[in-house]
């Protein structure tokens, strides 16, 4: 770990501890007596003072410590915690974030507003405290004055990579004389060589001292935290009714923890840490990327030995072929699964944006959220943030009306919305939905109408209605829609999905509310593939959506030339041939077969000249030059080195609900045509 | 001033260690006598710490007279840190 990777760590932790004070902050507006809650609060105020302490990042210190104090009155009962308060510690939460941001950053830019800003908390915090806490560190010395603060032997053998890797012993030293009152401290140098023989880089110092402090065992311990993997920490109490039973223990971090279980058998949230840490491993995205892109190369590779193992004709080689095809299989699964998170993360955010919203518009508005553990690409995650954020407030703005507008329809006075997430079709589906008011049908295309975006007399089903509503140059103007943001256009909504290779929907039921879902694949790199050949291309249709596999009957074939729909088991199924759309070749094949899909629900029928199975397939975005190109949502290499075109399914779907609508004597120059 | 005095200013940390070890090195091999003047370090950290007490170790191996004859306060709160008495680098008087 060097001084970089260690503050990375800490940046890392400090977000999560931040995101969970929130989540408990927001849970106590609930449940104010909950102690669990403040305890949580308490404890990521707690753990950021003390790590931000061991990189001398003082502003963060110094601040943390004020509102910790407030904290701490809270736990011990003698504040209570009631609405202004929450909002204040909220407010120092994100004051936090604004600190620790600028720890690293270390910018001059704006360093006044942001200590103005905190000096305002902190007032705000002091009328909490007595006065007293409101002084910074030397309260926290004085406390190992206080009754209950016990002795501890601290012997700590730095580790010789320490000062290699960014970790200066001092600092340890300084944080620790911050938890208590150091004494007897003694410095060994004796492993220190001689001049001609050191490495000026290594660190060769031992220290033992003692450690008066009330502290708990968990935050003393807290304060090797970082440097537990080189050095050789021992921790025993001295003066503890459990001292002459303790072994003292030596060794890296793992027989802490147990010296500190033994010792103080009060050490359960350590002991808890040190399971979970067991259980899971911190690693870079950066190296699971570069696996996964591995397993990408070796997917065609794997396909590439498979298809030259057909050559010969050799049973067993064919045999062990099969087997590696098979584990391969298994390894981009797995390679893919460790990049797969729950979106309940990203959901949670959201808890604050719509109670902060809220607050601004005057509204209550009560947020669901369902499907938390739904499971998706961490890249995808990280991508949808932005879009749902516009979708959230919208719906929080424009589609959830007043409460006085809401009683006399007989809807509750609050507000509902829903966040909703769930797997289909090897996609994640994603709703936004709000109780509100609802799109206006009407409104909408009278402005589409006044914009130009469609014909005057075309016919629009209400969902190509609602869907005008993503078109860019739509929206903001004034309170057309429901759904208008703030100078935020849906069409960026809209246009940030489909660059992930999603597309959006949207459902609206007048006074009922609006419904807007986002589909998107599970995930980026590789999917199972279905291989077909169209004259002498081969295409691939992701296998998710490929339902079944049928031979176009020979009655179809000959009424096909003029009609694109043929009956499947009594039910109308639109098609489109491929080699119509991509070859403009309208000579059909001796024989040929119909791929249905479904998509969001429709399905339809791709007709092909050959169907040749299943196939592996790395996705390969293309070009720029490409991103209009219809039909066709990216490329991918064969076995053979052939690069083959991977089928956009949503959209060809669309084409053939069009074509198959224009039987019925619609004309298709009028229908508004959406590529979703 | 003593002309066999090593005058160390600025940081005197793990950024400057490699390098100070040299030169200490070099002067080592030159001076009859070392002494140190840390008056003018404005950091110092515990790899700069070592190579004083490396230093002194050096010089008494060598049977050189060494001593330490000003300190910054950077320093001296390293000092303090660590609990090194003055006399241990052979500090006489407190700058």
């Amino acid at each position: 770990m060097n001084m970089d990777q260690a503050i990375e760590t800490f940046m890392t932790e400090s977000a999560e501890l931040l995101a969970e004070m929130e989540h408990a902050l927001l849970a106590l507006e609930q449940r104010p007596d909950d102690s669990d809650l403040i305890n949580a609060v308490f404890r990521a105020a707690h753990t950021i003072k003390g790590s931000a302490g061991l990189f001398g990042f003082d502003d963060v210190v110094a601040f943390t410590h004020v509102a910790e104090s407030v904290l701490d009155r809270v736990r011990d009962g003698e504040v209570r915690v009631d609405d202004a308060l929450i909002a204040l510690l909220l407010g120092c939460r994100d004051h936090m974030i604004t600190l620790i941001g600028r720890a690293q950053g270390g910018d001059e830019d704006g360093r006044a507003t942001c200590i103005a800003a905190g000096q305002a908390l902190i007032q705000r915090l002091g009328g909490y405290l007595d006065g007293s806490a409101c002084a910074t560190r030397p309260a926290v010395a004085a406390q190992a004055e206080q009754t209950g603060a016990r002795r501890w032997r601290v012997e700590l053998g730095f580790g010789e990579d320490m000062l290699r890797h960014g970790m200066d012993p001092a600092s340890v030293l300084r944080y620790l004389a911050q938890l208590g009152e150091i004494s007897d401290v003694w410095t060994s140098a004796a492993r220190l060589p001689r001049l001609a023989e050191m490495d000026a880089e290594s660190c060769c110092l031992d220290v033992t001292l003692t450690l008066a402090s009330d502290r708990p065992v968990e935050e003393i311990e807290g304060a090797f935290d970082f440097i537990r993997e080189e050095t050789t920490v021992s921790l025993a109490p001295l003066d503890d009714e459990a001292a002459g039973a303790t072994p003292e223990v030596e060794g890296a971090a793992p027989p802490v923890e147990e010296t500190l279980e033994l010792a103080a058998g009060s050490s359960d949230g350590a002991g808890k840490q040190a399971a979970s840490a067991a259980r899971s491993v911190r690693i870079d995205a950066a190296k699971l990327d570069e696996l996964i892109n591995l397993v990408g190369e070796l997917v065609i590779a794997s396909a590439s030995s498979h298809l030259i193992t057909q050559r010969f004709d050799d049973e067993a080689l064919v045999e062990s072929m099969s087997v590696m095809s098979r584990l391969v299989e298994e390894i981009r699964d797995s390679a893919l699964r460790l990049r797969m998170v729950p979106i309940g993360e990203t959901f949670a955010r959201f808890r604050r944006v719509v109670r902060d919203v809220s607050q601004d518009l005057g509204k209550d508005i009560r947020l669901e959220i369902q499907g938390a553990d739904t499971e998706l690409d961490k890249t995808v995650v990280e991508k949808i943030g932005d879009p749902l954020m516009h979708l959230v407030r919208n719906a929080m703005d424009h589609g959830i009306e007043p409460a006085d507008r809401r009683l006399p329809l007989g809807k509750p006075a609050h507000g509902t919305l829903r966040l909703n997430a769930y797997h289909d079709a090897g996609s994640i589906v994603i709703e936004v939905a709000d109780d509100g008011g609802g799109l206006n049908r009407d409104k909408i295309i009278a402005k589409a109408i006044a914009k130009g975006l469609i014909a005057p007399n075309a016919a629009l089903t209400d969902q190509e209605a609602y869907r005008l509503i993503f078109e860019p140059g739509f929206s903001t103007a004034d309170q057309v829609t429901n759904l208008s943001g703030r100078g935020v256009g849906m069409d960026v909504v809209k246009k940030n999905i489909e660059a992930l290779r999603g597309t959006v929907d949207i459902d609206s039921r007048p006074g009922e509310g609006t419904t807007v879902s986002i589909r998107l694949p599970l995930t980026l790199g590789i999917i199972d593939g279905f291989l077909v050949r169209v004259s002498d291309a081969a295409y691939v249709i992701p296998l998710d959506m490929v339902m079944e596999c049928i031979e176009l009957p020979e009655g179809d074939r000959a009424q096909s030339r003029s009609r694109h729909y043929l009956n499947l088991r009594g039910e109308v199924l639109p098609f489109v041939r491929l080699r119509e759309l991509f070859h403009g070749d309208g000579r059909p094949a001796p024989r040929e077969n119909v791929v249905v899909v479904h998509y969001g629900g429709h399905k339809a029928g791709l007709v092909v000249d050959e169907l040749m199975g299943e196939f592996q397939t790395v996705i390969k975005p293309l070009g720029k030059i490409f991103e209009r190109l219809r039909g066709v949502s990216g490329a991918t290499i064969l076995g053979s080195g052939e690069v083959s075109m991977i089928l956009d399914v949503p959209s060809l779907v669309e084409v053939a609900a069009q074509r198959g609508r224009s039987r019925s004597g619609q004309a298709e120059t009028d229908t508004y045509r959406i590529t979703v | 001033m003593s002309d066999s005095s090593i005058r160390l200013d600025g940081e005197v940390t793990i950024y400057q260690a490699a390098a100070l070890r040299e030169s200490l090195m070099e002067q080592f091999a030159l001076l009859p006598a070392i002494e140190l003047d840390l008056s003018a370090v404005a950091e110092m950290d515990t790899a700069g710490l070592q190579l004083v007490l490396a230093a002194k170790a050096e010089a008494l191996h060598a049977n050189k007279p060494f001593r330490v004859s000003a300190i910054s306060d950077s320093v001296r709160d390293l000092l303090a840190l660590y609990a090194i008495p003055p006399e241990d680098i052979h500090l006489e008087r407190v700058a």
